[in-house]
């Protein structure tokens, strides 16, 4: 047994990415712009972002297929530019899991270590055991077209997982399952992940499968990295309006700034509103700019338009169009002075709230973010989604 | 399956076996354009005049071109029959695609072998008509343009039939059924529909048939004799029996342009024929 | 509406039969008992078989003909295969113009081709050895064997070679243990297409034999020429044997789909 490919314990140093300046041209077209990102060893971190976003590029770099125009990338402090794919501690799950069609489950298991010229005996007892992790337990002399969509997934993660390496990438190969399954096996590979603490590098375009799943996020766009952080990071507190419209619900209030001072007051189609400047910290806005207003759906409250605005809250009247109880949570629909906003309540604090009724919507002044707004280069991401 | 890797010059090593074979094929083409315009050290047109000067030379051309066309048209009538039969036996379609290609890839000489046998004048067919009482004297089936047509449509039905069942079998199975639900009878559906859709393969095969016909030696060189002359038997005695290369070269060289204007002609007609479709 | 009239279906399967009619005609003329050839046959007998297998002229003219097909078989698909795998996989840009040097040949009419080989050959000296005539049916099979790894080649995904490398196989492993078996068919379909081709050559073959050396269709035409002995139909029988042979086997590994599947060009 080779001891070097199986630390008997991980060593937590390993499988540590440094990615410096990178880019990535097509000829004319750069589809990675310099970007520069630390993947710590044994994290779960997944690139997000819209489809053309640069996210499998960058994958793709760190695997070997293609290599930077710019820039270097290291993995555990080395330089991986003159390492081919063959020699990088890596293991990969490709979208298409490109399982070999002409290998049972066992087979397609067994093949990199095979390459590895492991002894057969270490070879039978090192399947099984990934056979038995990834709950595949029987079907070990299956043709990979004998198996369903679930399970050809659990047997391009065991292929990988078996030699063990250090980084495990992933390319959106959750993409091609229905929803249940993709819960399931969500569970899954992050269990699997803090069992193993491999490096799992997840790419995909679905921001809520990254945020269940993923330590941290790094959001790209257009070859640029928009933000990087904690799940909860990117949620409550997103650097731009299009990490902000990326990742959960948002009601967009665009206005223009009526003046800056001690406070920020912001005219929309909803009403005037005078905002702390912390929550434009990263804009900087003089009077006049064009800026967005951003509230998170649960942030929103309602009140009786009788009731008296509690200190710290901004407030605008609105009327109620729709209520929709999703069950412990509500919906609702409004419209203040014809801008249409969501809010989301707890079921069970909510009052009766029939269509048409008046009430006032409340926020507190903090809660809101403001931004300038999207390029249209960045707009356009948000189209193809549509 | 582009991995879209650079090559490497030792990579591109792999492309140089096939390079070789195909750089021979194309010496081969310009040793036989030297032989044929140079004589004594220059240029010359000597064996090309040696050639158009001969009235009885016009005849074998013109009896090449016929004949081919003939034969051309022959074979994809005959073969269209066979083409639908097996488009249409799912089941036994591997079955009855074995008794095509039988006869397609077994060797010209024993096909033509056969039909030696069969259309000489002691050969089955005689035989057969005079046991019947039809005939008092043999019939002259062989070396003759006869023979020539009956041998080489044969021999040449299974790659039209090929050809077409390649056409038919593309063609979207509900479009046939649509015309069918729009109303449509069997044979309007098969005029309308399958037909059309069936010309690229149909002109595939008098493309390649009409070739084949052109540079045939073999077949009209047994069943045409040595008086019912093709360019192919032509070509065959001046290679064989005078040794005269150059004229042999002079020869290939008319047929090469011979088919190479058929060729634009057919694919002129296909373009017509095929307005609107793609 | 998947049925045809009972007309159209008899004229179909007429035509089919008329096909192999020949070859029939030719097998019964082989056990014919008298000393020319006669159909149907007079008298029954295996001595144009026994003949056949007693004349050394014959069992040379089989085996060359034999090793020749499998040499040329061997080597045009090796060539094939790196060609196409080279475009596919690192030059797809020049695959366009690869194909159309590939196929010219097609468009040669035999007798040219011919014409073309022999002046070829006669400059390089080999005329009436086995090297003319590999050389010759290495530019005649090209296009065939070339067709079905296109296709196979093309087929393969690329992340499959990607996913073999990255699980540490070099190049050749991948290309040994992930891309040749899944192209299994269509390297088949070129072996024994193009043998076949090889073995049933005469056209072009014919001007490139020599004392030394001829193949068994060549030999064949030679002698109907020649005399039109009855030992001629017993030669054809084992020739069509051996060539059915070759299709059933190709029916077998790899499947016929391939002669019937339309061009992709």
């Amino acid at each position: 047994m080779n001891d070097k490919m199986t630390p008997p314990t991980r060593d937590a140093a390993v499988g540590s990415i440094h990615i410096e300046n990178v880019s990535k041209s097509y000829g004319d077209a750069e589809v990675l712009s310099s970007v520069s990102l630390d993947i710590p060893a044994g994290s779960f971190l997944t690139l997000l972002g819209p489809s053309g976003c640069g996210k499998t590029t960058l994958l793709r770099l760190i695997a070997g297929f293609i290599s930077p125009t710019r820039g270097t990338i290291r993995i555990d402090g080395r330089d991986m530019t003159q390492v081919p794919t063959q020699k990088r501690p890596i293991g990969m799950v490709f979208q298409n899991l490109a399982l070999f069609p002409h290998f049972s489950v066992s087979e397609n298991i067994a093949y990199g270590l095979k390459l590895r010229k492991t002894d057969a005996a270490e070879m039978q007892r090192r399947v099984s055991k990934f056979i038995q992790l990834v709950g595949l337990d029987g079907l070990g002399d299956r043709r990979i077209a004998q198996l369903s969509g679930g399970q050809k997934q659990r047997v391009a993660l065991a292929r990988s997982l078996v030699l063990e390496p250090s980084i495990l990438l992933l390319d959106e190969p959750l993409s091609a399952l229905d929803l249940q399954l993709r819960k399931q096996l969500q569970f899954a590979l992050k269990d699997i992940q803090k069992q193993l603490r491999t490096t799992f590098v997840f790419v995909t375009h679905d921001q809520e499968e990254a945020t269940m799943i993923s330590d941290r996020i790094v959001v790209m766009s257009n070859g640029h990295v928009q933000q990087v952080g904690t799940p909860q990071d990117i949620y409550s507190d997103p650097q731009n309006l299009f990490v902000s419209k990326f990742i959960g619900e948002v009601n967009e209030l665009p206005g223009k700034v009526l003046s800056v001072g001690q406070n920020l007051a912001v005219e929309t189609g909803a009403g005037s509103f005078e905002l702390p400047t912390s929550v434009a910290r990263r804009l900087d806005p003089v009077a006049g700019d064009k800026v967005t207003i951003c509230l998170r759906p649960e942030k929103i409250a309602i009140a009786d338009p009788a009731a008296p605005v509690a200190p710290g809250m901004v407030s605008a009247d609105a009327r109620v169009v729709d209520t929709l109880v999703i069950g412990p949570l509500t919906r609702v629909t409004l419209e203040a002075q014809g801008t249409r906003m969501t809010s989301v309540q707890m079921t069970d604090a909510l009052g009766p709230l029939p269509s048409g009724a008046s009430v006032r919507i409340a926020f507190a002044a903090d809660a809101a973010r403001v931004f300038a707004p999207l390029t249209a280069d960045l707009a356009t991401a948000f189209g193809d989604q549509a | 399956m582009n991995t879209g890797e650079k090559p490497t010059l030792a990579k591109g090593l792999m492309l140089l076996p096939a390079l070789i074979v195909l750089g021979l094929f194309f010496t081969s083409v310009i040793m036989l354009f030297s032989n044929a315009f140079v004589d004594r050290g220059g240029f010359s047109l000597k064996y090309f005049e040696q050639i158009l000067a001969r009235p009885d030379y016009h005849v074998v051309f013109y009896r090449t071109v016929i004949t081919s066309i003939i034969v051309a048209l022959l074979a994809v009538l005959l073969a269209y029959p066979i083409a639908l039969l097996l488009w249409r036996s799912e089941k036994h379609r591997n079955m009855l695609l074995i008794v095509v290609l039988v006869p397609w890839l077994v060797s010209l000489v024993v096909r033509t072998y056969g039909w030696i046998i069969l259309l000489g004048p002691k050969g089955f067919v005689n035989a057969f008509l005079g046991w019947v009482g039809v005939i008092d004297t043999p019939l002259k089936l062989m070396f003759n343009d006869t023979g020539i047509i009956i041998g080489l449509t044969h021999v040449l039905i299974p790659f039209a039939v090929i050809s077409i069942l390649a056409s038919l079998l593309s063609i979207e199975e509900n479009l046939e059924e649509a015309s069918r639900v729009l109303g449509a009878g069997r044979w309007q559906t098969f005029k309308t529909i399958v037909f059309p859709l069936s010309l690229p393969g149909v002109f595939t095969s008098l493309m390649v048939i009409y070739l084949a016909c052109v540079g045939a030696i073999v077949t009209p060189l047994l069943l045409g004799g040595i008086t019912e002359k093709f360019v192919g038997s032509q070509i065959y005695q001046e290679v064989m029996a005078t040794f005269n290369m150059s004229k042999a070269a002079a020869w290939s060289i008319c047929l090469l342009s011979l088919s190479f204007v058929s060729l634009v002609i057919l694919k002129f007609i296909e373009r017509r024929a095929l307005r609107g479709q793609e | 509406m998947r049925k045809m009239t009972p007309t159209m279906k008899m004229l179909g399967i007429a035509l089919l039969l008329f096909l192999p009619a020949p070859i029939f005609i030719v097998f019964g003329a082989s056990f014919n008992g008298s000393g020319y050839i006669q159909f149907p046959p007079e008298s029954w007998s295996l001595r144009w078989y026994v003949e056949a297998f007693t004349d050394p002229r014959w069992g040379r003219a089989v085996l060359t003909s034999l090793w020749i097909a499998a040499v040329v078989a061997v080597l045009i698909t090796a060539i094939s295969f790196l060609a196409a795998y080279f475009t596919l996989r690192y030059a797809p840009k020049i695959s366009g113009w690869l194909e159309l040097a590939i196929f010219s040949p097609l468009f040669f009419p035999h007798a040219s081709m011919g014409v073309a080989a022999v002046a070829l050959m006669a400059s390089m000296g080999v005329v009436g050895t086995p090297i003319a005539i590999i050389l010759a049916h290495l530019m005649v099979t090209i296009p065939f064997s070339y067709r079905p790894i296109h296709v196979a080649l093309k087929s393969v995904d690329p992340d499959l070679i990607r996913a073999a490398e990255v699980m540490g196989a070099s190049e050749l492993r991948a290309l040994w243990d992930i891309i040749l078996p899944i192209c299994r068919s269509g390297i088949l379909t070129s072996l024994l297409f193009t043998g076949i081709i090889s073995f049933d050559e005469v056209t072009v073959t014919m001007f490139l034999i020599g004392p030394e050396i001829t193949t068994l269709p060549v030999q064949i035409f030679t002698f109907i020429q020649d005399d039109a002995s009855p030992v001629l139909a017993a030669i054809s029988t084992l020739s069509v044997i051996i060539t059915f042979i070759a299709i059933l086997l190709l029916e077998r590994v790899a499947g016929l789909s391939f002669f019937v599947q339309r061009q992709s060009s």
